[in-house]
């Protein structure tokens, strides 16, 4: 009796084990596995869900949405091309173009861009970020870029007006501070913000991270070329000069995005470069929020105006089964309507925007917008952080750290495959 | 100082230690269940605080019924009570060979392939494993869960579960053998019910490791309906916003079940721990 017993119990096991169990659908040509990264229950979600529903209906077609987090979709996406089990359509980051690029399972929609009824809305940098090796690999349906946004009111109690350079911001130093209990400028020290920031800084003084070579491969020329060099160690010396004038909290040096964005919305650092995410706090924190003013980023007096430009694409996967529909999908999601809908305050398109100064200030600053280049990221903008820890928790040279990020950049690139002659 | 006020100025100081370790190890729980109670505008605040001015349960109802935390909570405890009597049953049989016959050359290059396996990261095999599960079909199902999680607990279970074989007598099995017991009759009737409190205390390993497994949760499957609660936790942080509030929520409410469970078994849960630690 015992033995049955046992027997009943270890087929119950595996029967619970495997009750659940069944093959994934995976190749039907009627289904679109479509993989986003919205906040459910956010006004994104509340817009998009209906529409995707509607375009489904009306295309007859199955539309399996699901969401992740950018995190969670990059590492889903790596396992899924290596088991050849990709979805259709996914929302990526620009920091995906270049990697996911390589790897090959990115669909060409140059064609489809070409016949897109709103891509003379698109800006020619938007177009750029799309774009690699020749190809359009995506429609942008999120596109933003970073403003220095400053509390009018703490500056005012300071008597410091919107610094416009550098050496405006360095002259100011811990005065705002004195005054009011708040740091004066913002710096994000660590964490995925840290790179762009620094990206930008050295947009504004004309370099970029990795240039693109007659043979279509990337290198970093800064340790080839002494001009370069000196440029990309002012930007670490601005940084370095930043700490040490006052103008901002010590503890920056290791802050990440989370804590950064909100020192601003409360009120303890007066001037942060970030992006109009921020305009969502004025319901949280009214009290704190309603002397935000949106200006350009400061620049280096011998440099130029620069931003970063986010936008964000639509990949749709090489090897769909429905890659017709999927690319359809995709543009939707660019679309005027779907815009106007879900994205009217960080849209791609000239031609969907709000009146509030989260949307007009952010927009007038496009032109100025710069992109990462389609390479390889993930081990770069590791190599940024490092880099700037360099400077600003080890206390090493800014020069040193240039030429480190130099070398590391370039070996970042041999090791992904994007270097000049790899 | 007499002997009496030496003990108790001894006993003062244990609790007083005692106290700070549990403020110590209490207090990131003390902040999210506050956390969870807060309005955004109150866990937004310039300075934060301990006190709650209008506690509220915003958070838990949008976190339970706006985000189908139900439904992720079920999927949580299929694959991670399913991986815990599957490693159960695994770990028993092979724990058992483990203590009874270690000399044998098969159960030694096993161990140590054991051993050897648990020096791998998780994440080294992301890739093998998820084209495994794809050649059985089991990705987008709850059979690619349950069997990735048994398999990572497998080798420390068994490891425990020998170490509590080897606590007890082969005498008692001996004397079950001449009463005419068979060897698996002898193992069900015998041994196994000497080794319940190491049996719940691999138990509990093996269900705490599969609810808090985070990364195979989002990789083997796609669809919410398979969502497990881990991976699920990170929908709240945005790629530029984190909703505090719903994270700390549904942080909470991922920890109930654990610390439930563990509260009703933790008396076997320690004597688990001890059993074959001291070989008399």
């Amino acid at each position: 009796m015992r033995k049955k017993l046992i027997i009943v119990a270890a087929i119950g096991t595996t029967a619970l084990a495997l009750g659940g169990c069944s093959a994934s659908g995976g190749e039907d040509p009627d289904t679109i596995e479509l993989w986003t990264s919205w906040t459910e229950g956010e006004s994104t979600a509340v817009a998009l869900e209906p529409l995707i529903e509607a375009w489904a209906e009306e295309n007859g077609y199955t539309v399996n949405q699901s969401n992740f987090t950018y995190d969670q979709i990059h590492e889903k996406l790596i396992a899924s091309a290596a088991g050849g089990n990709l979805p259709d359509v996914v929302w990526g980051l620009p920091e995906y173009v270049g990697e996911f690029q390589k790897i090959g399972v990115l669909a060409d929609v140059s064609d489809a861009w070409e016949a897109w009824e709103d891509a003379s809305l698109v800006s020619d940098s938007v177009k750029a970020a799309m774009t690699t090796g020749g190809a359009v690999v995506g429609f942008p349906y999120e596109t933003t870029v970073r403003a220095y946004l400053v509390h009018d009111d703490l500056l005012a109690e300071s008597g410091v007006s919107v610094p416009e350079t550098w050496d405006d911001v360095l002259a100011v130093g811990s005065t705002v501070e004195d005054a009011t209990g708040s740091s004066f400028y913002g710096l994000t020290g660590a964490g995925v913000r840290q790179p762009q920031e620094l990206f930008v800084y050295l947009a504004q003084k004309g370099l970029s991270i990795a240039e693109e070579q007659p043979d279509g491969g990337y290198a970093n020329t800064w340790n080839d070329d002494p001009e370069q060099l000196v440029k990309a160690t002012e930007v670490f010396q601005f940084y370095a000069d930043l700490m040490d004038s006052g103008a901002v909290n010590p503890n920056s040096a290791t802050y990440g995005w989370e804590e950064t964005d909100d020192n601003f919305a409360t009120g303890l650092t007066a001037t942060f470069v970030t992006g109009n995410w921020l305009g969502e706090r004025e319901a949280s924190n009214p009290e704190t929020m309603g002397d935000v003013s949106v200006h350009a980023i400061p620049y280096p007096e011998d440099g130029e105006p620069a931003t970063y430009l986010e936008s964000k694409p639509m990949f749709v996967m090489a090897n769909s089964e429905s890659l017709e529909a999927s690319t359809e999908l995709a543009e939707q999601f660019a679309s005027e309507e779907w815009q106007s809908a879900a994205f009217a305050d960080r849209s791609a398109l000239s031609s969907v925007t709000t009146d509030s100064k989260w949307s007009k200030g952010f927009a007038e600053l496009l032109d100025t917008g710069v992109a990462y280049p389609p390479v390889s990221l993930g081990e770069i903008t590791q190599d940024m952080q490092d880099a700037l820890a360099m400077v600003l928790q080890d206390g090493e040279s800014p020069e040193a750290a240039a030429m480190w990020l130099s070398d590391a950049i370039n070996e970042a690139l041999e090791a992904s495959g994007d270097a000049s002659g790899s | 100082m007499s002997i009496a006020s030496r003990r108790r100025t001894s006993t003062v100081i244990t609790y007083v230690l005692l106290a700070l370790l549990a403020v110590y190890t209490l207090f990131p729980f003390l902040w999210m269940v506050m956390s969870a109670l807060k309005p955004a505008n109150e866990i937004r605040a310039r300075t934060p605080s301990f006190l709650i001015a209008a506690p509220t349960l915003d958070n838990f109802v949008r976190v339970l019924v706006q985000h189908d935390f139900l439904v992720y909570i079920r999927n949580s405890l299929v694959v991670s009570l399913a991986a815990c009597a599957l490693s159960l049953v695994i770990s028993l049989l092979a724990g058992y060979v483990f203590s009874r016959n270690y000399r044998m050359k098969a159960v030694q290059t096993t161990n140590f392939a054991m051993l050897v396996s648990q020096m791998i990261p998780g994440v080294l095999l992301l890739v093998p494993l998820y084209i495994t599960m794809r050649n059985l079909g089991l990705l987008d199902s709850y059979g690619a869960l349950i069997l990735a999680y048994t398999t990572f607990v497998i080798p420390l279970s068994t490891f425990m579960l020998s170490s509590a074989y080897d606590s007890i007598p082969t005498s008692l099995e001996e004397a079950a053998e001449i009463d005419g017991a068979s060897r698996l009759r002898t193992l069900t009737s015998v041994v196994i019910p000497v080794m319940v409190p190491s049996i719940v205390s691999v138990g509990l390993y093996a269900f705490i490791t599969a609810w808090n497994e985070f990364m195979f949760g989002y990789i083997f499957t796609s669809t919410d309906a398979l969502r497990t609660i881990t991976p699920a936790i990170m929908l709240f942080k945005g790629a530029n916003t984190v909703d505090w509030g719903g994270l700390m929520a549904a942080s909470v409410i991922a920890v109930l079940p654990v610390a439930i469970i563990f509260l009703f078994l933790q008396r076997y849960f320690i004597s688990g721990l001890m059993s074959g630690a001291v070989k008399g």
